[in-house]
C-alpha cells in the first residue's frame, strides 16, 4: 500500500461486505483523483444498460489527491453516478470538511455497489470501516441525522447525509455534508438513497501524508505569498458568490428572471450581497483549511422566518430561491436555502422546476385544479417553500411531478410543457442565460452532465462574444485542463482559479504551485504538462461515457428559451442565442471529435484510452 | 468631459472622493479621453503595472460602455458614456 495515493474501500451492500485495495499507482498517475478517479470508474462500473436507482448501479466517491493536505483551501470531493436526473453521466462536487476526512482517513476512492435490505449508514473510523444500522436516522433530515449520528458517534466524527428528499428517490436530491455543504446536482443523493444509505461517518485522527513534508511546506509558503497580496481574492472573501455575480450578471441583462422570461430583476437590489450585509450577514466562514472563507452566516433575527440560521446563500440560490420565482423577500430566500440543505435539494435544480410550474401556471397550462390548491404565482414564497417540502416527500400530484427535475416534469405534464422548460439534457443551468453571454454559456451545451458552468471557463470568458467563433473556442479550449485540474487535485476552482488578481496568478498556481503540491505529497515525478494532459484525458473519458449511450451532435443542444426567444429587454433585449452550430463544430474539432461529438480513434489514443477506444467499438460505435 | 464610472469589488478603493456606497461616481476627464487614460487615471496601471495594457482589457477587467462590453484599450470615451468597470471574472 502507498499511503501517499490512498486506498480503494468497496462496499457491497447486498452482500454487508467491505473490502480494501491498495490504489493502483498506473490508475492514479493517469487519473489523479477527485473527478478523474470518479469519472473513470462510472465509465467502467456503470454499464450502458442500467437503471441509476437499482442496485446494480455503482456510486463512486473521491476526493482529491491532494484533498485534506495542508495547503490552501483543500476540502473538495466528487461523487460519480448514472445520474437519475438526466439518464447519463453524472457527478456531483461538494466541499466543507468530510470529503478532506475521507482522505485522511486513507482513502482516495469509496465505491458503493448494491442495496442494503434495510438502512443503514457507514461508519468510517481511521482505516476501519463498519455498516451500521440506520434505521433509527431514516426519516430524519440532514440536521437531525448529523447530530444524532454525532451524539452516537462522537463530534469529531463528520457527516455526509441524504435527506427526505434522497430517501424518496427525488431526481434533484443531493448529499449533504456537515449539514450545510451539498455535492447538489445529478440527483446524486437519490442513488444514494436507493441503496438505502443514509449517511456516512467518517472520523480521522492521522495526519495527511506527506511524501515530501518540505517540499511541501515550502510550497504551501509560495501560495500563501500569492493570496495574501491578492486583492481580487479578499474582495471574493468579503462578498462571496452573492455580492459578485449578482450585481455583474444583472448589469449584462442576464440574471436568471421568472425562469429566465427576463434578465434583470426589479427587486434585484432587495435581495443581492450588499442587502444580505446589511440584514442578516453574521460572518463569514470557511471549508477544510480555506483561508478565503467564502460562505455566508446567516442568522434572520425577526419576521415570518426569526430564528432562521443557514450557511449560504451562494448567488445560484439567490437566484434560483429569488430572481428565477420572482421572490425579492431575501428571508424567504434565507429560509429556503436552510430547508433545501435539511431536505437534502440541489438548490439550482429545485428552484429550475419551481420556476417552471409558476411559468406554466403563469401560461395557464397548469390550471389550480392540478396544484393541489397552491397559487403558483410570481414571488408567492409561501408557495415555494410548501412545493420544496412536497417535492422531497412526493406529495400530492404537483410534489410528485416536480420531483422529478424540469424535463421529467414536462414529459409527465405534457401539453406542450417542454416548451418552457429551461434545461439541458434535463439539468437546470446556472443563472446567466445564454442569450446575455453567448460563447461561454455554449458550456451548458457541450457539458457532460447537463446544463452545467463547473467545467468550462477562461480569463476573459465573458468578452468573448466580439471574436471570431474559432478563435474563441480555442481560448476557451486552452484553459479548459486548468479549470479541470483542480476537480482532480480536490482544491477549490475559486481562489486558485477564478477570482485572482490577475491571469498570471492563476497560472503560477495550477502550473507551479499545484504540481508542486502534488509531487510533494505523492512522491509521483509528474509535470504540468502531464497534469494538463491529465485533465484533458478526464474530460475525454467523460464525453465518451455519454457517446457509448447514444449521445450525439443533436443532443448538445439549448433550450428554445435561449435559441428562439429573443431577450424581450434590458441590455441584452432582441438576443437570442444563434451560435450553437458554428460553435459546436468548432468545439468538436478543437477536441478531436467528429462532426457528431464523438472522440475519433486517434484522440482517444493520444490519451491513452486505447481501452475505451475498444470498448466503444464493442458497442458497435463506428470511430473515426 | 464628463463621465458616469461604476466600478465594482475592490476596485472601489481606486475611485476619487464624491463616489457613494455602490460604487458610482461621475468623472471629468480630458476630451478625447481614452479608456486607457482612464484606467491612468484612476491609477490602475500603478497597481498592476504597465503591462497591463499589452493585452486586451479582457486579459484583467471586463468593461461595459453604455452596457456595451469593450475590449480595446484604445477606445475613444464620449461625453456623457457610462461605463462599468469589472475586476477579473471567470468562474459562474
Amino acid at each position: 500500500m502507498n499511503p501517499f495515493i490512498g486506498e480503494r474501500l468497496t462496499v457491497d451492500l447486498t452482500e454487508g461486505k467491505v473490502w480494501v485495495e491498495p490504489q493502483d499507482p498506473e490508475f492514479s498517475r493517469r487519473f489523479i483523483g477527485g473527478r478523474g478517479f470518479t469519472s473513470r470508474l462510472n465509465y467502467e462500473l456503470n454499464p450502458v444498460e442500467l437503471d441509476p436507482l437499482s442496485p446494480e448501479s455503482v456510486m463512486v466517491i473521491a476526493p482529491g489527491a491532494l484533498s485534506g493536505s495542508p495547503a490552501f483551501s483543500t476540502a473538495r470531493f466528487v461523487v460519480g453516478v448514472r445520474s437519475p436526473l438526466t439518464g447519463i453521466f453524472g457527478d456531483a462536487n461538494g466541499g466543507g470538511f468530510w470529503g478532506a476526512h475521507l482522505r485522511r482517513a486513507g482513502f482516495s476512492a469509496v465505491i458503493i455497489r448494491g442495496r442494503a435490505p434495510k438502512p443503514v449508514y457507514l461508519k468510517i473510523d481511521d482505516g476501519q470501516v463498519s455498516i451500521e444500522d440506520g434505521a433509527a436516522l431514516w426519516g430524519k433530515d440532514t440536521h437531525e441525522t448529523t447530530d444524532l449520528l454525532q451524539a452516537a458517534l462522537g463530534e469529531r466524527f463528520r457527516v455526509a447525509a441524504i435527506g427526505p428528499a434522497g430517501e424518496n428517490l427525488v431526481s434533484i436530491a443531493g448529499i449533504v455534508v456537515d449539514k450545510d455543504h451539498l455535492a447538489a446536482r445529478c440527483g446524486v443523493g437519490a442513488v444514494m438513497g436507493s441503496k438505502n444509505l443514509k449517511a456516512i461517518a467518517v472520523r480521522c485522527t492521522k495526519p495527511f501524508p506527506l511524501a515530501d513534508p518540505e517540499l511541501f511546506k515550502r510550497t504551501v509558503g509560495r501560495l500563501r505569498e500569492l493570496e495574501v497580496n491578492d486583492a481580487r481574492l479578499k474582495d471574493f472573501s468579503r462578498r462571496g458568490t452573492l455580492g459578485t455575480l449578482m450585481d455583474h450578471h444583472t448589469l449584462l441583462g442576464g440574471t436568471n428572471t421568472m425562469n429566465f422570461q427576463y434578465g434583470q430583476f426589479a427587486g434585484k437590489e432587495k435581495i443581492d450581497g450588499q442587502a444580505l450585509i446589511d440584514q442578516y450577514l453574521v460572518k463569514t466562514t470557511g471549508c477544510y483549511s480555506c483561508p478565503t472563507k467564502c460562505d455566508r452566516w446567516c442568522e434572520i433575527p425577526d419576521g415570518e422566518f426569526a430564528g432562521t440560521t443557514v450557511g449560504g446563500p451562494e448567488y445560484c440560490t439567490a437566484a434560483a430561491f429569488g430572481s428565477g420565482i420572482g421572490n425579492d423577500n431575501l428571508a424567504a430566500i434565507l429560509k429556503g436555502n436552510d430547508l433545501a440543505d435539511r431536505l437534502g435539494l440541489d438548490a439550482l435544480d429545485t428552484g429550475g422546476v419551481l420556476a417552471f410550474s409558476f411559468e406554466l401556471y403563469q401560461r395557464g397550462i397548469l390550471a389550480k385544479t392540478e396544484t393541489d390548491g397552491l397559487e403558483l404565482t410570481w414571488g408567492n414564497y409561501h408557495v415555494a417553500l410548501e412545493l420544496m417540502r412536497r417535492i422531497a416527500y412526493r406529495e400530492g400530484y404537483l410534489g410528485e411531478t416536480l420531483a422529478h427535475g424540469v424535463k421529467g416534469a414536462a414529459e409527465i405534464i405534457g401539453r406542450g410543457s417542454s416548451r418552457y422548460g429551461v434545461h439541458v439534457k434535463g439539468m437546470t443551468p446556472a443563472p446567466l442565460d445564454a442569450r446575455a453571454v453567448k460563447v461561454y454559456n455554449f458550456r451548458y451545451a457541450v457539458s457532460p452532465r447537463g446544463g452545467d458552468h463547473l467545467r468550462i471557463s477562461a480569463p476573459g470568458a465573458y468578452g468573448l462574444d466580439d471574436k471570431p467563433i474559432d478563435e474563441a473556442v480555442r481560448h476557451l479550449h486552452s484553459w479548459e485542463s486548468v479549470i479541470t485540474l483542480p476537480d482532480l487535485m480536490g482544491v477549490c476552482k475559486f481562489p486558485y482559479t477564478y477570482y485572482t488578481d490577475t491571469t498570471d496568478i492563476t497560472l503560477a498556481k495550477m502550473l507551479d504551485i499545484i504540481p508542486l503540491l502534488y509531487k510533494a505529497a505523492t512522491s509521483f515525478q509528474v509535470d504540468k504538462e502531464e497534469l494538463m494532459e491529465a485533465a484533458m484525458r478526464v474530460n475525454h473519458v467523460e464525453r465518451a461515457y455519454n457517446a457509448r449511450l447514444g449521445l450525439r451532435a443533436k443532443d448538445d443542444i439549448l433550450p428554445p428559451r435561449f435559441t428562439e426567444d429573443p431577450m424581450p429587454e434590458g441590455p441584452s433585449k432582441g438576443k437570442v442565442f444563434d451560435i450553437l452550430e458554428p460553435m459546436r463544430a468548432a468545439w468538436y474539432r478543437q477536441h478531436g471529435w467528429d462532426a457528431e461529438g464523438v472522440p475519433t480513434r486517434a484522440t482517444l489514443a493520444s490519451y491513452e484510452l486505447e481501452d475505451i477506444a475498444a470498448d466503444l467499438e464493442r458497442h458497435n460505435i463506428v470511430l473515426h | 468631459m464628463k463621465l458616469k464610472l461604476r466600478v465594482f469589488s475592490y476596485l472601489r478603493e481606486y475611485l476619487p472622493p464624491g463616489a457613494n456606497a455602490r460604487g458610482e461616481v461621475e468623472l471629468d476627464l480630458p476630451d478625447r479621453a481614452s479608456l486607457k487614460d482612464l484606467f491612468i487615471a484612476l491609477g490602475l496601471d500603478r497597481r498592476l503595472g504597465p503591462k497591463i495594457f499589452e493585452a486586451e482589457v479582457g486579459h484583467t477587467f471586463q468593461v461595459m460602455i453604455n452596457r456595451v462590453a469593450v475590449n480595446d484599450y484604445g477606445r475613444q470615451l464620449a461625453e456623457g458614456d457610462e461605463i462599468v468597470l469589472f475586476p477579473p471574472m471567470a468562474g459562474g
